[in-house]
């Protein structure tokens, strides 16, 4: 009798989770025409890009504690630099999910996967989503000064693409001045 | 005799929904959904036939052609999942990763271990088609809730072809679970029933979902500005994301 309860309880599940998702959907229809308008590279780019190495830099941090010797003020900004950078992090999956909703042409009536790119621009899609995520764990357990990717050197094929296959290589992203 | 009324029915409505997509020149746009619609008809009209002259043959028919159209459904939940990321280039592939990965996962860990149980003919397929049905909800479910968190508009068409195979598939597990359950010949009124009428349910959202075509609002396409056209393509600044990210990260 329990697996006929659990049972009926997933067929509703299906259908009232289709229908909330289909009518919440309707009724919060975004402006597309204003996706990308302040340029996706904002994130990386001048005074952005100094915000962002300076909430991950740990040099205020050290100073505080080592040399000036406030150890109780350094574990404050330590907690609030943290939430600084789950905010950050949090921001740029915004501005990401943005870009993605970038539309394309309107495609025939042939696959839509059928395009070479589709399948490339997935897999970005979810090694940011990988990237991203295993770095909110980790500020969120060990804030924003432990060595975010320790041990992932032994993954080039991963964080260090060739040059010759992606041109967007790390070393090409302006630094500020 | 119920079962005829309602196969008679669902010829009906079949029928009008094809009539309506030729009519309105948008058969093409749905061409797994609509090909399932003339499969249906079609076999269900062959069934009927081989009832009236041949009905010693209509129950192992039957079966044939209710475990094909299960297989159909599948291709359905799949052009669902293509029709909702189609314009988004970045998603294309979204709706086709979750498809089959939702379809895998549960074929290894929830399908095949019941597939491969020693028990009766009879409680076997129940148990099939209740786990089939089930796992099509679940990816249908999936794929509305990555549209939603993509923010992806949905057109009343792809809304409705959905909400019809929803209805459907939840009927069918809740039905077939409660007939493995009771035991296949006490439940058997209830279960010749239930199966044809969640069928023209079915078929009666589908008929007024697919009256006329609505793609529903489709994304503008934004004239790209200086910066947008410097950033170059989608692809290079997903990558750029990802590289910009990766470097941060690793400082």
């Amino acid at each position: 009798m329990t697996a006929v309860l659990i049972y009926s309880v997933f067929a509703l599940l299906i259908i009232f989770g289709v229908v909330f998702l289909i009518r919440s959907r309707r009724a919060e229809a975004i402006p597309h025409a204003e996706v990308s308008r302040r340029g996706p590279g904002a994130f990386w780019e001048g005074p952005d890009l100094a915000l962002a190495e300076r909430i991950f830099d740990r040099t205020d941090y050290l100073w505080l504690r080592d040399d000036v010797g406030f150890p109780t003020l350094a574990e404050s900004l330590l907690r609030s630099r943290r939430q600084i950078a789950l905010n950050w992090l949090r921001a740029v999956r915004k501005s990401f999910d943005k870009l993605i909703r970038t539309p394309g042409p309107a495609p025939g009536a042939h696959d839509p996967t059928s395009a070479p790119e589709s399948w490339d621009l997935l897999r970005l899609l979810l090694r940011f989503h990988l990237v991203l995520g295993y770095a909110i764990v980790v500020v969120r357990l060990f804030g924003p000064y432990h060595r975010l990717v320790p041990s992932l050197g032994w993954m080039p094929a991963l964080f260090e693409p060739t040059a010759a296959r992606e041109p967007y290589d790390s070393t090409n992203v302006p630094r500020s001045s | 005799m119920g079962y005829h009324v309602a196969l008679a029915l669902s010829l009906l409505l079949g029928a009008t929904i094809l009539v309506r997509g030729g009519q309105g020149r948008f058969l093409s746009k749905f061409s797994a959904f609509y090909s399932y619609i003339v499969y249906f008809l079609a076999t269900g009209l062959v069934l009927h036939v081989i009832y009236l002259i041949a009905p010693q043959y209509f129950v192992t028919l039957f079966w044939l052609r209710f475990f094909t159209l299960v297989l159909a459904e599948f291709v359905l939940v799949v052009e669902i999942g293509d029709h909702l990321f189609k314009r988004y280039p970045a998603l294309g592939a979204l709706g086709r990763v979750v498809t089959f990965g939702i379809a895998g996962v549960f074929f290894a860990l929830y399908i095949l271990p019941a597939l491969v149980e020693a028990r009766p003919t009879d409680m076997a397929v129940l148990d099939l088609v209740k786990r089939s049905a089930l796992t099509k909800g679940i990816i249908l479910v999936a794929l509305f809730a990555a549209a939603r968190y993509y923010s992806i508009p949905v057109g009343r068409n792809v809304a409705g072809i959905a909400l019809g195979l929803a209805t459907y598939l939840a009927i069918h597990t809740a039905n077939f679970a409660l007939a493995e359950h009771i035991g296949r010949e006490a439940y058997a009124p209830i279960f010749a029933t239930v199966g044809p009428l969640s069928q023209v349910v079915c078929l009666v959202t589908w008929t007024v979902a697919l009256w006329r075509y609505a793609p529903g609002k489709q994304p503008e396409l934004s004239v790209a500005s200086d910066e947008e056209v410097i950033s170059g393509t989608l692809t290079d600044q997903l990558g750029r994301y990802n590289a910009a990210l990766v470097r941060l990260l690793r400082k």
